[in-house]
């Protein structure tokens, strides 16, 4: 009697994914005028995210044509880089916020989001292929009424909650915001 | 952005959309059209079988 092993099917074993929920991380963006509304920023480099369609991380380092250390093209997160979407893990979210919140034209704005794909998770947070809001938290101490609803309107576009928190200092933004989160 | 020390790589597929349906940045479904009838070619119309009357 022959003996097949179970795995000699088609030589390949399946992809089989290590979670089937998305990981959940936070953030600090921007809200910033993209000439038709707001939109929301990553903070470092810029990048807009899309309404209703997935941010999709790319590395943004063989395209900088001075860079002492060229690298080859590669998907993104790459284990021997830095690039990928980026969250934290709620004890560092307090690193990404100013002390102050007297900002002028770049709004930030603080909120939970989905991460999925390819993920490499380090002590303080992640890095991710894919990545969506899953809610979004204003603080709005100060902006004036108009402005404040005007921004909120806008970033309800990403089909997520979005909350107003009116504590006026960094600490006070993630107190309420945890609470609200909780 | 520091996130420090590296832990693992792992991947995740969600068995449902993290994006949500709602999209507001789409315009408006068009209001629904009555389906019109469906037109029948000449050739193949059915033949009348009764009496035909005299103009």
């Amino acid at each position: 009697v022959k003996v097949v092993p179970p795995s000699s099917g088609r030589g390949q074993p399946p992809d089989v994914p290590d979670y089937i929920e998305p990981i959940i991380g936070w953030r600090v963006w921007y809200a910033v005028d993209d000439g038709v509304g707001t939109s929301l920023s990553s903070v470092v480099h810029r990048t807009l995210w899309p309404r209703g369609a997935p941010l999709v991380a790319s590395c943004r380092r063989f395209r900088v044509p001075l860079w002492p250390f060229q690298r080859q093209r590669h998907d993104a997160p790459a284990s021997d880089c830095k690039c990928g979407i980026y969250a934290v893990k709620v004890p560092s979210l307090r690193l990404y916020l100013p002390e102050t919140l007297a900002w002028t034209e770049l709004v930030p704005v603080v909120g939970r989001v989905f991460l999925w794909g390819s993920v490499h998770e380090h002590a303080a947070g992640w890095r991710a292929e894919r990545a969506y809001p899953e809610s979004l938290f204003v603080p709005i101490a100060e902006l004036g009424r108009r402005r404040a609803i005007a921004i909120m309107s806008d970033l309800s576009g990403y089909g997520v909650p979005v909350q107003a928190v009116e504590a006026g200092t960094a600490d006070g933004v993630l107190d309420e915001v945890s609470s609200l989160a909780a | 952005m520091e996130l420090g020390k590296p832990e693992r790589v792992y991947t995740v597929e969600p068995i449902r959309d993290p994006v949500p349906l709602t999209r507001p940045d789409e315009t408006p479904n068009e209001p629904e059209r009555r389906p019109e009838p469906e037109k029948v070619p000449v050739e193949n119309a059915p033949m009348r079988t009764g009496p035909v009357r005299r103009p």
